[in-house]
């Protein structure tokens, strides 16, 4: 190193020993019950020792064994593993009742994946995203010129850099989370905070365009008109505001490996399709402006770094195929994106019987924790399942098949969240008593109300809790995050 | 220059009050170490727990604690920073707030917050942690090369910055 550099690296030690110096820290006794992030996914981050693997190709058919029969779709058990262990191990097939409104559940997006790789754990469901009121994307004719104008509700900008940008106080930056130059221009208009971001571009010229644009209405959330200058045109907008995405979500290891993080191949797709919903998405625009965009307006987002490839169509439907560090092959990425396509309700609640299928039989019972019953609510067996890292619960309520989570990195604390008839319930198991609640907390002391009627167990140093969530709540809290009333 | 994987286990780590000796000793330094990583106490003290959580669970079989936590809390870090990242993309988040004026705090850290994720990471682990490039390839999941490019890349990067 240069003795510039000896300089640099000096001065990069002092920095970043002084902040952390400067941390307060205060002793906090371990508490294992304790919830570590919420909405980290455990298992996402590799293991010390993962390494990445080259895949083999998308298999020619999804695998699916399962008999579907007249509304009912049952996992068929006729030749269980030999291996199978514990307790449980007698307890009958797991089956799923198709309602009539399976619809309501449906539909998702779900992947072939590569050949070899089973899946291991599945979700899907609705969630609101709140978007700013407008998109809107200019490009240069062929100059690569690329600039984004967002405009959101509020007016915080922050003390001006001494930029004067359509006659107002304007703060310039890099970029956050892009590694491609380009600046972000923030300033206040007629109450709304305007950004706007650009490269390929000079600050000048991008001033100069901005200047001379004129809302179409009264208010910025009717956008710019198109401008007249001939530098850079709009090519797409997006109107914001609450857009529902209905999202799915799917975990797969290799058949060989285990599901431990970090060991064998990994992958998980995630999907999102925007219901009900016109034209391009914020998101989509959004998109365009990072990315290559193709012929089809499809905008292609690689990371090779961390294995994600997304892919975004001018609807504002994406997928994003993560294969947690275990490949950097683009192509290999791509392909299992291609094979994205949107499937029923029948086609998610049978991946997720046999995924149910699959913890029974391949991951043994632990621990079997009885729950007595309490009145309406009958006994039931909440079931903790572990095979190295991965662990999973299974419930099985009195007169009824046992449903199972799917298998994953969890951690001392595993749940699951289960409709079984007309009735919703929510169970978790860990090493410390665990509470169910109707409010959310980030308490490390979780000392939050119980939901009424939760029932607890114990047995062999496992704790189990179980409830049935009243029918008026759509949603309870546990460790691990929010868990949604199922639809099915 | 130590390698996490070299250090000695903490004393009476195999019995099952080490686990608690080790959380003392380490939380101080894994929670400023997130910090350094995402910037934020908060998220910080929960990547932490969740550290040392993993380490409950398999604290029988860990050879070297205080190694597999802070190569846990960089991945999790690591995983924590990109779905925030996507998220935000995802949710438009094109221009958050926290503009401030240069000047306003360390000039340096401001400038290290700049620089892509995997470059800040990579200065962290050798100039906080005092990793050499084998054991950030090793926890970063790169070659001994690779770490040493990134580095490069870090500092030059952050040359720009402050330039």
């Amino acid at each position: 190193m240069s003795a510039d550099d000896d300089r640099l690296a000096a001065e990069v030690r002092r920095t970043l020993r002084s902040q952390a110096d400067d941390l307060p820290v205060a002793d906090v006794p371990f508490d294992p019950a304790a919830p570590g992030l919420p909405g980290l996914e455990r298992g996402d981050e590799d293991a010390p020792g993962a390494g990445r693997r080259r895949w083999a190709g998308v298999a020619a058919a999804a695998a699916v064994v399962l008999a579907v029969g007249a509304g009912a779709l049952v996992a068929a058990d006729d030749d269980p593993p030999a291996d199978r262990t514990g307790p449980g191990a007698e307890t009958p097939t797991t089956a799923i009742s198709i309602p009539a409104d399976a619809a309501d559940a449906g539909p998702g997006a779900l992947p072939t994946p590569p050949e070899g790789m089973e899946a291991w754990s599945l979700r899907w469901g609705t969630t609101t995203v709140e978007q700013p009121p407008l998109a809107q994307l200019f490009e240069g004719r062929g100059t690569g010129a690329r600039l984004l104008v967002v405009v959101y509700p509020d007016a915080v900008v922050g003390e001006s850099t001494g930029l004067i940008v359509r006659g107002q106080p304007a703060v310039a930056e890099p970029a956050p989370d892009v590694d491609d130059g380009s600046t972000v221009l923030a300033w206040e208009e007629n109450g709304a905070r305007i950004t706007a971001q650009y490269r390929g571009v000079s600050e000048d010229e991008v001033i100069a365009v901005l200047d001379g644009l004129r809302w179409r209405t009264a208010t910025p959330a009717g956008g710019f008109a198109n401008p007249t200058s001939g530098l850079l045109d709009l090519v797409v907008e997006a109107e914001g505001g609450p857009v529902e995405i209905r999202t799915t979500t799917v975990d797969y290891r290799d058949e060989a490996g285990s599901v431990a993080e970090g060991e064998g191949e990994q992958l998980t797709v995630r999907a999102g399709v925007p219901v009900d919903h016109d034209g391009a998405t914020v998101a989509a625009v959004t998109d365009r402006y990072r990315d290559t965009v193709d012929d089809d307006g499809r905008v292609t987002h690689v990371e090779p770094d961390l294995g994600i490839l997304r892919r975004t169509d001018p609807d504002g439907s994406w997928v994003e195929v993560d294969a947690n560090g275990t490949t950097d092959d683009e192509d290999a990425l791509g392909e299992v994106a291609d094979t994205v396509t949107e499937v029923d309700a029948v086609a998610l609640l049978t991946l997720r019987a046999e995924i149910e299928q699959r913890v029974v039989a391949e991951v043994p019972v632990v621990a079997e924790v009885p729950i007595a019953a309490d009145g309406d609510d009958p006994a039931a067996t909440v079931e903790h399942r572990a095979d190295g890292d991965a662990e999973a619960v299974c419930l099985v309520v009195e007169g009824s098949p046992r449903r199972c989570s799917g298998a994953g990195v969890e951690g001392p604390d595993v749940e699951g969240s289960f409709l079984v008839g007309e009735r919703w319930y929510v169970v978790g198991v860990g090493r410390q008593a665990r509470t169910i609640s109707a409010e959310p907390s980030r308490s490390s002391t979780r000392d939050w109300p119980p939901l009424p009627g939760l029932r607890r167990g114990q047995a062999d140093g496992w704790h189990a809790a179980l409830v049935v969530v009243p029918t008026d709540l759509e949603a309870v809290y546990a460790d691990a995050g929010p868990l949604q009333r199922p639809a099915v | 220059m130590e390698e996490w994987r070299s250090l000695p286990g903490p004393e009476g780590s195999e019995g099952p009050e080490g686990f608690d000796a080790v959380y003392v000793a380490e939380r101080p330094a894994i929670v400023r170490l997130a910090f350094l990583l995402v910037r934020d106490q908060a998220v910080a003290e929960e990547l932490a727990q969740e550290a040392f959580l993993r380490l409950f669970a398999h604290f029988a079989t860990v050879e070297n604690p205080p190694g597999f936590l802070r190569t846990v809390v960089v991945r999790l870090a690591s995983t924590w920073r990109r779905r925030r990242t996507m998220e935000a993309q995802r949710l438009t988040l094109v221009a958050t707030d926290g503009h401030r004026l240069p000047g306003e705090l360390d000039e340096t850290w401001e400038a290290i917050g700049r620089l892509r994720p995997e470059r800040a990471e990579v200065l962290v682990l050798r100039f906080y942690e005092d990793l050499d490039h084998r054991a950030i390839g090793r926890i970063l999941g790169c070659s001994a090369g690779t770490a040493r490019s990134r580095l490069r890349r870090a500092l030059a990067d952050l040359k720009g910055e402050l330039t």
